[in-house]
Order: C-alpha cells, then structure tokens, then sequence
C-alpha cells in the first residue's frame, strides 16, 4: 500500500519477489512430485479413449490389445478380453429363494476370484444378511455372522446389483459412463468413468464398489477370461459394479454366483423366453423384489417356498 | 422501469421455454422407464432348435460293503444281496440302533420312516417305492419325488439344486446335482456349516480408522 | 470475460481499451504481489498451507484413494462436505447484493463488492473440493460437453456443474467490469451490469438449490430425501455467507485505513438474526419428524444425534455444532451487538464454525451411515483429507485475500488510470 521510492527500493523489492518467486515455484515442483510417477503409468490412447458406445469395432480392437498388453505389463498374465454385445429377445433375471440360502458366503467368494476382484480389500460383489426371522427390515440384517450356519433363528438374504429397470444410479451419473444394456445389465465403461461417486451415493443397495486403489491379484489368481464390460482388471480411482457376469452369461453360460450356489437357491434365465426357469419362478412362486417403494424395478427376486 | 411493450411476447416465449425444456427432460429421464416396465411384448427370436443335455450327476450307484466273509482278514467288496438272500427281513426294525454287523453306527434321521419304506426288502440291490415297484439306486430321485412332492417340482423347473454350465441349453450343456448328492437319504437335513469369506473390508477399516467396536 | 463497453463520452485524455486493459491488469498483477510485511506474512503461511494440500492431493491421486479414510460404505467424505458448505458461502454473498441493488441501500453499494469476490473465492474452493474428490481427474475432460459427454438434464450434477460454472462468470463479469470502470474513472454502464446483478441474485438461489438437489433426489438414502433440504441449505447459506462477510468486514476495518460504514455490518446482522432462526426452526421440525415417526428411517438421524449399537462418531459434531447455532443465536439477538465489536466477530465466528460443522460432519456423512444395506461403517477424516481441504480453504483465503487488496484501493479511488498516468508522466 506505501509507495516505494523508485531509486534503490524498486530493485530490492524486485530482487526479493523474485527469490520469493524462485522459492515458490521450487516449492510447487516438490509438491506435486508424487504426480510424475503416476504420469508415466498413463498412455495418451487411454487418455484419449472415447466412450464404449463411440468406438468403432477396429478402435475397440485396438483398446483391447493395449488393454491385454497393460494386463501382461502391470501383472504379467495372460488375458483374453471379449466384448460380447447383448442378445437381441434377452433380458437377464435373477431370483432367490430365501428358504433354502444357508448363508455359507460361497457365492461371494467365488465372485471374488471370478471377477479379479482386490485379494487385500476382499472385495466382492455380493453381500449377504443374516437376518432374524420375522423380520424382512434389513435394519436388522448382519453381515459379518459367524458360523455354524444357517441359524434355526436366521434366514440369510444375499444381496447384489439388482440390475433395476430404473436405475438411480444410471440417472445421476454426469458423464454417463454408466448406462442399461439392451439386455437388461447395468454396465460401467471403466474407462470413463470419472470416479465422482455419485452413482455409489445413489444406490439403495450398496451394489457399486469404487477402485480404491489399483487392485492387488497375484498373476496365476488372475480369471484371463475377461469381459471389457466386466471382469476384466480395473483401474484405479473408477467404479465398478456386478454386472450378473456378462463375460459369461452373454456366452450363454450361468453366473459365478449360481455356480458356487450348493443350495440351488440362485435361479438365472431370460426373463424374455416364457419356458425359462426365471420365468417359472416369478409364475409359480410369490415373489417380492428389494425395497420396491423406491421405484428402482429391480430384475432381481426374492421369494420364499410355501 | 416502464412497462415495454416487449413485455407480452416476452412472457410468452418464457412459458414456451419452460414447457419445451420441461418435455425434454420428461423424454430424457422418465419416458425410458414407462419403455423398460413392459419388456414382455418383445418377440423372443432365440433359436430353440437346438436343445443341449442336461446331466444329473452324484446319483448313486447299487451300493457295496466291504466285508470278510471267507474270514481269512481279507476285506472284499460285496453286494447287499450277498447277505440279504439268505436272510429273511425284519420288518418290525425301525430304528438303525437295533441293526448289527456292518449297519451300526448308522444314523436314520428321515421322520417316521423305517429302513424298508425305502430299501427293498424283495431286492436289496433295489430300492422299492411306495406302490411295491421296485427302482434302481439310479432313479434314487423318483423315490425321494413321492414325499418330497414341491421340492421335486421345484427342483425340475431349475429352483431347486445347485447346477452348472449353460443357462441357454441351445448353447451348452448344464450339470445338476441329484437329491443325495445335497441330503443323505438317511438324514436328509441339510448340514449345518461355516461360512467362507466373511467381509474382509468391515475389519480392514476398523484398523485403519481405529474405531472402537 | 470483461469485454471493453462501448463508450459514451470519452475524455480526450483517457486513452482507449486496447491500452487501459492491458494496464488494468497489469496493474492488479502489481498490487496483487504487493503489502505490507503482515499481508506478505499471510500470503507466504498460506502459500506455505495450499502447498502441502497439493502434496497430500498429488500422493492420493497417485497412491488412489484409498490413501482417505473414506470406504465404499462411506463414498463421500470431508471433501464434499467442505464443498457443500462452501456452495452455501458462495450463495451467502448474494445477501450483500441483495440489499444494495433490490433495495438500493447506500451503505451496500460500497461493500457489495466484498460479498461478490467472496462468491467469486468461494466458488473456486467448491470446484476444487469437487476435483479432488474425483478418483480420475485426468478425465475430467469427459464432462465437457461437445467433446465429452455431459449428461444433461437427467443428472444434477451436471445441473451443478453448469450453475456453478455460471455463478463464477457472472461474479467475474461484474467485479471485473466494475472495478475496470472505476479504474478508468468512469461511471459503469447499468445497461452492462445490472441485469447481471439481478441474474446473479436468482442465479445464487438456484446454486444452493441445486447442491441440495443433489443429495434430496436420492431416494436411497432417507436421511436427504426431505423436502426440507434445500430450504435449510438456503438458510444456513443466509447465516455463514453475512456472517464470513462480517468477519471480512471487520478485519478490512482493522487491518486496512478503509472505512467500513456500521450501516453495512447492521443489515447484515439483522439479515443473520432472521436466518439463524428460521435455520433452528427447520432444524427443529427435521429432528420431530425424524423421532417422532420412528421407524428404521430415521436411523441414520438416531445415529447422527444419539449414536446407534454403541457407534456414535458423530454425536459430539452436532450437538457442538447445535450448541455453537445457538450461542450465536444468543448473541446476535441483542440489541446492541452491532456495537461491540469483540461481541460480534464472536457470535459470527460461531454461527459461521456451527453451520460448517451442519453442512459436512452433519449432513453428508450421517447419510451413508447406516448404508443403504443398514451397515454401520463409521468415518472420520484421516490426515491426507484433513491437509488437502487446509490446502483448498489457504488457496481459497488467498484468492479472497488478493481480490479484496486489488479491488479496494480501486474501488475507493486511491488506484485509478489517472493517478497511474500522473505517476508515471
């Protein structure tokens, strides 16, 4: 606010702008070293990549290749990535008996090793609650039960992406890196994704899981069978959710999830093909979907046998 | 200010913004669900032509035991019918407590039934069903279908057993488990067992943020 | 952004825009750079601060974010509750303009300017919190529209991208352009500014309500899904954005040789003696509903108030911050706060601490708790969040504070392009 003299007082307080200046931008460089590393682990194509929906099919094979090089690269395995498109007269259903679920957590497991889920964080896709009979409020459900299951008090209800037909999540996303397949699927394009987390605060069912860090798999645990919408390994900082294991089911094939099933509590099928066995249960059994006030239109049902 | 005459036209290119922008968010966001509520109408254009196996596999085979009937320490594999030809049977026999030899220790938690309601004491290499037929130990499952009559139908409309491979048999096989490979025909009861993979993340954080509880 | 207005009666002595732009701006470069040993003691701590936030920001985005205490049970965390707060800060300043321009109020007109730049401060810190909140930033290009894919109308986050964005440019625009006018020693042009002003005013309702949207629009978590919420974010907005300005006020008052008329400081004590109490009454009828109902709705309400199976991180956040509502409250009633000075700077420090603790501790993270499968997962900020939003709110004091040192001499006449060109002949 004083005026400065011109004569000497000009070039000492130059002088000392320009230490500060110097010192200043040394400071900026040391703090945002950490940067430079994480810099170098960025291509240009991947910065550049365009939306799933715009790639055109030889782009995609292009993104794919660098995607099984960065595979071999960062965790040195061999991956097959696919990207099978939804079958015209498909759409995915899944149903769950609560009466036979003995909440033995096997079908979260194997989501765990079928999805190249994070070993350190043990994620997987799948929740299950054991909840006390009487009561279908989740309020009282428990995650983290102990054995022997099941309770003769408890029944346990395994919760999932429910794949809605009006999916809250799909709505809030801002750049819509998030969308309905043609097949009823709820899929992430990992390499859109911005990572706000806002399709995490938006889900009612704690289906979507964030990339906390660079997911952590030894190379022979690795699934190289890998879906580009799916399971193949993602990156950090992106969301990612259950995507009822499109690498297989659009294969034809039935989910992970069922698969580890010992039960048979787990029906999948084409909610579309009047004989499938989906069908079959939401005809002949009563079936209710999760928090259905909400309006979300789950493609997952519950029900319980007579 | 004084009123400009601008003021009418004004207002109604106002209100005219606001319906258009109002329709355009109504077709963005809530029209594509009234779609998605009826998905039934689409015509199924799955080739069906095709029909892949369905497989039932851990049905069990005529069952043998081990047994030394030359009495020279040699255990040799034998069949029921070994013995049970040349023994009448004790139909008043119904708890496996009272059986002897190679029964004992067995344990019959399966309701009322005695060991005959189910074994076939006309051939023991067979299992009998309630109208005197007998039935392979292959079929096991027709037998358990004649109490067990909604878990059956449940179990062949695909909502009951696990299973493997292909949910669109037009592409792939599928493998089922049979009844017994679940529940011992003796004790049918599902097991009682401890569960894997418990949520690893609840721990994790509760380490890293040092909370209580 | 401040495109040269065509003039009206141009002195032959002042010269053209093409060259007192250029000079307008270099000459807020100087000032910007200069002070006395306590404003270059300030700016060098806060440099110090904002730089290691961007260290703490740079190894987060390297390491991921799981370097934060924030889980997927806990998706937001710090970050955005500092960012919401500070929509509501930015939208408070509006209350400046309110008076000057609706109500033509005199002693406003001189200080309006202060409430303008602190949106202007405020908006930058709300865009940053947003960014370091991102797990890819290198992606925020996706966002742009044209080249990205915005998702516009269906996601309010896109709503809030776009009148946040807004909100700036409008501020900028009319700061700019005032204090370039006044520069140049001219009366500005209402034509340029005025509908400006009053598209800014409606535009700062709209910020608020949009943020609040947010979070109201999710039908997953009842904690938000209240009607309620956005007229609370508006009011607790009226209570923290006069309140900063009071502060602001205050320590230009005592820290410079500018006058500060009483007039100014007593609006906005009357404007923060409504709200403050329209805030504790929502407050109130949100706590009735909430307990008075039951039901496994309001658990997380439960959890935030009274703690929930023995967890109650957060109980002690709101009911300080309650406490500090109230205390202001208290101490704003009286009729002769506007005279004591010590009394004042208190009671909005207070209202100011309790509406920051309302907005983040006691909003965004009782939200996720219970999660939506009714898990309790508890959150408190761990060091990397703590010196990131350090880091945001020193860059953000360091914004208000140049703007404020550039825009005073200028507005109060002591700069001007005359004075320049005298110096300089």
């Amino acid at each position: 606010m004083t005026e400065e003299n011109k004569s000497s007082g000009i070039s000492r307080r130059t002088v000392v702008k320009g230490i500060g200046a110097t010192l200043g931008a040394a400071a900026f460089a040391k703090a945002i070293a950490p940067l430079a590393s994480w810099a170098a682990d960025q291509s240009i194509d991947e910065f550049l990549q365009k939306h799933y929906t715009e790639l055109k099919p030889e782009q995609m094979q292009k993104v794919i290749k660098r995607l099984e090089e960065d595979a071999k690269k960062d965790y040195g395995a061999d991956v097959q990535i696919t990207d099978t498109k939804a079958q015209l007269g498909v759409k995915f259903g899944y149903a769950l008996n609560l009466s036979i679920c003995v909440g033995c957590r096997k079908c979260a497991q194997a989501c765990h090793y079928e999805n190249n889920h994070d070993r350190a964080s043990g994620n997987s896709y799948i929740r299950v609650l054991e909840m006390k009979k009487g009561s279908l409020d989740i309020e009282h459900g428990k995650v983290d039960y102990k054995g022997p299951v099941p309770k003769s008090d408890s029944f346990y209800m395994p919760v999932q992406c429910q794949q809605c037909d009006n999916p809250p999540c799909v709505d809030v996303c801002p750049v819509e890196a998030t969308w309905k397949e043609k097949d009823g699927i709820v899929a992430v394009d990992y390499n859109w994704c911005i990572g706000c987390r806002y399709c995490e605060a938006a889900c009612p069912y704690h289906a979507r899981r964030f990339n906390w860090t660079k997911p952590e798999i030894p190379k022979e645990e690795i699934n190289p069978v890998q879906g580009y919408l799916s399971n193949r390994i993602r990156p950090q900082g992106v969301m990612e959710k259950c995507t009822f294991c499109m690498h297989k089911t659009r294969e034809g094939k039935l989910p992970a999830c069922l698969e580890a099933c010992p039960t048979g509590s787990r029906v999948f099928g084409n909610l579309l093909d009047p004989e499938s066995e989906i069908r079959w249960v939401l005809e002949n059994k009563r079936v209710f979907v999760l928090k259905e006030e909400l309006g979300t239109k789950p493609s997952f049902y519950y029900f319980f046998d007579e | 200010m004084k009123a400009s005459p601008l003021i009418a036209p004004a207002t109604i290119v106002a209100v005219a913004i606001v319906f258009a922008s109002g329709w355009w968010i109504y077709q963005r966001s809530f029209a594509s669900f009234q779609e998605a509520s009826a998905p039934a109408n689409i015509e199924v254009t799955l080739d069906k032509s095709i029909r892949h196996e369905v497989t039932i596999q851990g049905t069990p085979a005529t069952p043998t035991v081990l047994a030394d009937l030359s009495k020279s320490g040699r255990q040799t594999e034998v069949a029921c019918t070994t013995c049970h030809t040349t023994r009448s049977p004790q139909t008043d026999q119904k708890l496996p407590e009272d059986l002897d030899e190679f029964h004992q220790g067995l344990k019959k938690q399966h309701g009322s039934l005695s060991c005959l309601s189910c074994h076939n004491a006309d051939n023991y290499d067979t299992l009998r069903l309630a109208d005197g037929s007998a039935v392979s130990f292959e079929n096991t499952m027709q037998l358990c279908a004649q109490c067990h009559g909604p878990q059956f139908r449940d179990y062949t409309n695909g909502s009951h057993g696990g299973m493997n491979g292909y949910w669109d048999l037009s592409r792939g096989p599928r493998t089922r488990n049979a009844c017994n490979v679940c529940h011992d025909p003796h004790a049918p009861a599902y097991p009682q067992l401890i569960p894997v993979f418990p949520p690893k993340d609840i721990e994790l954080i509760k380490q890293k943020q040092g909370h209580p509880h | 952004m401040n495109k040269p207005a065509p003039e009206n009666a141009l002195s032959p002595h002042i010269p053209g825009h093409l060259n007192s732009y250029p000079r307008f701006i270099w000459r807020m470069m100087v000032m910007a750079t200069e002070g006395n040993w306590l404003f270059y003691a300030w700016m060098i701590g806060l440099s110090a601060i904002a730089l290691v936030g961007l260290n703490a920001w740079a190894t987060q985005v390297t390491m991921g974010m799981g370097v934060t205490n924030m889980t997927d049970h806990v998706s937001w965390g710090l970050y955005i509750a500092n960012f919401t707060f500070m929509v509501g800060l930015a939208a408070g300043g509006v209350m400046m303009v309110i008076p000057a321009y609706l109500y033509h109020d005199h002693d406003m007109h001189d200080v309006v300017i202060i409430g303008e730049l602190l949106a202007i401060a405020a908006i930058v810190m709300c865009i940053s919190f947003v960014v370091v909140d991102l797990g890819r930033p290198d992606r925020f290009w996706h966002m742009l529209p044209g080249i990205g894919k915005f998702h516009f109308p269906v996601s309010m986050l896109t709503w809030d991208v776009i009148v946040l964005n807004g909100y700036l440019l409008l501020n900028l625009h009319i700061c700019g352009y005032l204090l370039y006018k006044r520069y140049r020693g001219e009366r500005p042009n209402p034509k340029f500014y005025i509908p400006v002003v009053f598209l800014s005013i409606g535009w700062a309702i709209s910020i608020h309500t949009v943020t609040a949207f947010l979070y109201q629009g999710l039908g997953g978590r009842p904690f938000w899904n209240t009607a309620l919420l956005a007229p609370r974010f508006l009011t607790s907005a009226f209570v923290s954005g006069p309140a900063f300005i009071i502060l602001a006020l205050e320590a230009i008052r005592y820290l410079s040789d500018y006058k500060v008329g009483d007039g100014a400081i007593r609006i906005l004590v009357n404007i923060m003696r409504v709200t403050i109490l329209i805030n504790l009454l929502m407050l109130a009828s949100e706590v009735f509903t909430e307990f008075y109902t039951g039901g496994s709705h309001t658990a997380a309400a439960h959890y935030l108030y009274f703690g929930l199976h023995g967890h109650n991180a957060l109980v002690p956040w709101i009911w300080s911050s309650i406490a500090l509502t109230i205390l202001a409250a208290i101490l704003l009633m009286r009729p002769n706060v506007t005279q004591h000075p010590v009394m004042l700077i208190l009671a909005c420090g207070l209202a100011f601490a309790g509406i920051w603790i309302e907005k983040g501790m006691g909003l965004i993270i009782p939200g996720f708790i219970p999660s939506t499968l009714h898990e309790i997962v508890e959150y408190t900020p761990n060091g990397i969040e703590w010196r990131v939003t350090a880091g945001i709110w020193a860059a953000g004091l360091m914004i208000y504070t140049i703007a404020i040192r550039v825009a005073m001499p200028i507005f109060s006449g002591e700069v001007s392009l005359e004075k320049d060109a005298e110096k300089h002949a």
